[in-house]
């Protein structure tokens, strides 16, 4: 039986709902602002040394922030589509990370740099871009880099744009090798594969830039008070999608326990598993735990938390369900009730949302494992950004990639059995 | 090894873990390379009650092709001896045939990969 496969129409049907998505996010940014404040409001994202945590709320405004995220998701979704990539789990997953970092980090100018130096690696290795897509599309999580050098820098334009062309083609030059070396190291419990590598290369990056003297200021722009007008839109935008996933479904929840039961490790592609009702009704339950969640805490929704938000819906189309990523949000709670920082300090805000990267340690090895993969993680997250200053946007990924790698070899070894399932 | 070699060893190692946890113990591993493809053939006597595994590994190693995601994740097929990932196989893979004696209890996996 033949398994090859080219764009089909279920795929056609599916790129079709990801475009009116995004589409319906760009257009909710007129909602929020008009027409000129939005320019006003791109422009100066696109101008900002973005490295984390700068939220775009705060940088160009509320509307300026939806209409960068839908534009840039816009522009991705039409070069899968180029490329003619089928949608899959992993597909999902990559736009709505991508559409959640362009809350804080990720913008219209800053992603192409990196995309363009994955594109001269599938060139120099003479196959086709669309095999690296992915890597392309993650690796972006370095694209703060190219802003900083353009925006950040005190040097002179012609130094800065070869500065920071080079610097955004290098980068993405390495992404995609080591994107497949680094997976052996956490083997596939750190669903944020690329975040992982590109922590590491942030830090080589970055000790480089400070063997030259630049020293990054921690910065911390972090906008509020946007819960109320948020909230109920996206709580009922995660309810059209529960309805959606149902109806296309047969009007069934059939398929979604089963879907529950799986511990999430890469690779679990919910999406060719289970079908697009099934996983739409996981995105969207996903997506509003993490805003209930939110609520719940006294947290901010914002563009960073937003971020979190989007990456939780993004990655239940290819791994996390709410019972695989409860423990760790409960791990990093404890910590946030124990350690010298509240639940409700940004970085634990955003700690709970992006560590549940680490939802399939949870569910392959169970719920108190799960629990001390985020209590540790809660702690490592908060520290191990120092090494790349914030230019690694997906911090979240580099910290779990960091505890799964260790953990993960000592609950092997203590554990009794030797249970195989068929995954 | 070429990157080609390397990638069907993890397949093969990966479709081992499967044989092994089916309670085989004797197995035939078999890799015909050509030019734009390699022929992998697995024969095993499975000792224990497979059929409801056997459902699953078909539909899992029939899935459909994506080298997008294999050239990210081919490394974890057969990297872990407690979790198999049958489904990387199947992306992995552009035709796989499964065969099943109820008799005898000899399972063959076929499996032809383009390159």
């Amino acid at each position: 039986m033949e398994n090859s496969r080219e764009v089909s129409a279920q795929d056609r049907l599916q790129y079709r709902i990801l475009t009116l998505t995004f589409l319906a996010l760009a257009a909710t940014g007129f909602f929020f602002d008009t027409p000129s404040g939005i320019a006003g409001g791109l422009l100066r994202i696109i101008t900002d040394p973005d490295y984390l945590i700068t939220d775009y709320m705060g940088v160009g405004g509320v509307g300026a922030a939806f209409v960068n995220s839908g534009l840039v998701c816009l522009l991705c979704i039409g070069l899968l589509r180029l490329q003619r990539v089928p949608v899959t789990g992993i597909t999902i997953a990559a736009i709505w990370t991508i559409a959640g970092f362009s809350f804080f980090g990720k913008n219209l100018l800053n992603v192409w740099f990196i995309m363009a130096g994955v594109w001269l690696y599938a060139r120099y290795r003479k196959e086709p871009f669309s095999r690296f897509i992915y890597s392309a599309l993650f690796g972006t999580a370095l694209a703060p880099l190219v802003t900083q050098i353009l925006f950040g820098f005190g040097a002179p334009l012609w130094v800065k744009i070869p500065l920071a062309t080079l610097a955004g083609l290098s980068v993405g030059f390495v992404v995609p090798p080591l994107g497949a070396a680094m997976m052996r190291f956490h083997q596939g419990f750190n669903l944020y594969n690329i975040g992982f590598v590109s922590g590491f290369v942030g830090s080589i990056v970055l000790s480089l830039f400070r063997s030259y003297g630049f020293v990054p200021e921690t910065r911390l722009i972090w906008s509020t008070g946007h819960n109320a007008t948020l909230a109920p839109l996206f709580l009922a935008l995660f309810g059209a999608m529960f309805l959606l996933g149902f109806v296309m479904n047969g009007r069934r929840l059939s398929g979604l326990a089963a879907l529950m039961r799986r511990p999430g490790r890469i690779v679990t592609d919910f999406l060719l598993l289970f079908g697009v009702g099934p996983t739409l009704m996981n995105m969207a339950l996903g997506g509003a735990c993490a805003i209930l969640y939110l609520l719940a805490i006294g947290g901010d929704i914002n563009g960073p938390t937003l971020g979190g938000v989007f990456t939780v819906v993004g990655f239940s189309a290819f791994g996390k369900h709410p019972r695989n990523m409860a423990p760790i949000v409960a791990g990093v709670a404890i910590g946030g009730l124990t350690k010298v920082w509240g639940l409700s300090d940004p970085r634990i805000q955003l700690a709970a949302l992006f560590g549940t990267t680490l939802a399939p340690v949870a569910g392959e090895f169970g719920i108190l494992w799960g629990i001390a993969a985020g209590f540790v993680h809660s702690s490592l997250v908060l520290n191990i950004g120092t090494l790349h200053a914030g230019f690694n946007l997906y911090n979240n990924g580099f910290s779990g990639g960091t505890v799964a790698a260790v953990l993960v070899p000592v609950i092997e070894a203590l554990r009794t059995g030797s249970e195989k399932n068929v995954s | 090894m070429s990157r080609e070699h390397e990638r069907v060893v993890h397949m093969v190692s990966e479709l081992l873990n499967v044989l092994f946890s089916m309670g085989a113990s004797k197995i035939d591993v078999r890799i015909l390379e050509e030019a734009d493809r390699f022929f992998i053939s697995l024969q095993g006597k499975a000792c224990l009650d497979i059929r409801q595994k056997l459902k699953k590994t078909r539909r899992l190693l029939r899935m459909n092709r994506s080298r997008e995601m294999e050239e990210e994740l081919w490394s974890l097929a057969g990297s872990v001896d407690y979790d198999t990932e049958l489904s990387l196989v199947g992306m992995m893979t552009d035709e796989a045939e499964i065969r099943y004696d109820e008799e005898t209890g000899v399972l063959v996996i076929e499996l032809l990969r383009k390159k």
